[in-house]
């Protein structure tokens, strides 16, 4: 009896290892995936600095894209569905302090939910290439 | 084909040849006042003549509702059945517009700098525009089988102008009314009634506030 539930035990935290291995699992899977979208969003929407170029958008289309990107783009099960991310900021001119308002929301929300320093650089190490596509290039 | 090239640098020339090619039309404008309950103009609402009897021609077929800051521009438009209606899209960002109504269903994704093809409305009646990436925007046309129409300006009135002689149905038709207006029978004729009068209760949706999702 004893000897099963150690047994128990160790099988469950070896699935547990296991299942762990992606970015996806250690923001929280599914829920902490669409968690942090929410939340940046909603940080990024009430920010004098940030919030600009989310006037009269669909927040809740918007987060569930997000959502979306960062799932699929963490080793998730999603598929993104929406524009490239050219395409999506085009004509919005967002500035570089828009831009790194806005990581710095992200920064804040996932120190909120307690991740992990390395997967936090993580995560920002994946996003990081795409300021070229969200910053207006032009002066 | 020496016709038309001898009158494509003029103006009106069109209008000269359907006068001859229909010698018994004698035109008549009608001028149409739309005024709320207590009275005071209201604008932007649709007036049109519908021809009682015959095919009503076929007037322009063109249209376009651009989107200014976040915001169809005009917010009411109308056009004749099978117009060819253009989205130029003055805000320069992306917008993703669509209609669930049963007169046209579409999905029209407009991308900074590319321009789209025209939608074709080719149905009668009132069709609801939205953006799925701006819920906030939302736009109304009518689609009317008829060339006689117009919008009200500043002060409720408009004009619709050279209609031929004949029995039309005058209708009137805003977004927002409470409840449509009773259509009046016009009569055009030498001598006839041109000034038409319309009564309509409108009740706007409240304004809307950033941020309230």
């Amino acid at each position: 009896m004893k000897l099963n539930k150690i047994m128990l035990a160790i099988v469950a935290t070896l699935a547990v290892q296991v299942s762990a291995d992606t970015l996806y699992d250690r923001l929280g899977g599914e829920q902490g995936v669409y968690g942090i979208a929410s939340d940046l969003l909603d940080k990024s929407a009430s920010d004098p600095v940030t919030r600009r170029s989310l006037e009269k958008v669909n927040m809740k289309r918007l987060k569930q894209l997000i959502g979306e990107q960062f799932c699929q783009l963490t080793g998730g099960p999603c598929r993104y569905s929406g524009d490239t991310m050219k395409q999506s900021h085009a004509g919005l001119g967002i500035t570089e302090t828009e831009f790194y308002g806005l990581v710095g929301h992200l920064r804040a929300v996932l120190d909120a939910r307690g991740i992990a320093q390395a997967d936090k650089n993580a995560l920002l190490a994946i996003l990081a290439p795409m300021k070229r596509d969200v910053v207006d290039s032009k002066p | 084909m020496r016709v038309f090239g001898w009158c494509e640098p003029l103006g009106g020339c069109g209008a000269l040849l359907v006068g001859l090619l229909v010698p018994s039309a004698v035109a008549a404008n009608l001028e149409v006042t739309v005024q709320d309950s207590g009275g005071q103009p209201l604008a932007e609402v649709v007036a049109y003549a519908e021809p009682v009897g015959t095919k009503p021609p076929k007037g322009k077929l063109v249209g376009s509702i651009d989107q200014v800051n976040k915001e169809f521009v005009p917010l009411v438009s109308v056009v004749q059945v099978g117009s060819a209606v253009n989205f130029p899209n003055k805000d320069n960002i992306r917008h993703s517009l669509y209609s669930f109504s049963p007169a046209k269903r579409f999905e029209l994704k407009l991308y900074s700098g590319t321009p789209a093809a025209p939608v074709v409305f080719d149905k009668e009646g009132q069709v609801v525009l939205g953006c799925n990436i701006h819920d906030w925007m939302v736009g109304f046309l009518l689609v009317v089988d008829t060339p006689w129409f117009a919008k009200t300006d500043g002060k409720g009135q408009l004009v619709l102008a050279d209609l031929t002689n004949g029995d039309y149905e005058l209708k009137v038709w805003h977004p927002y009314q409470v409840a449509p207006a009773a259509s009046q029978k016009v009569k055009v004729a030498a001598g006839g009634e041109t000034h038409f009068t319309f009564r309509l209760k409108l009740a706007p949706p409240p304004p809307r506030q950033p941020g309230n999702y």
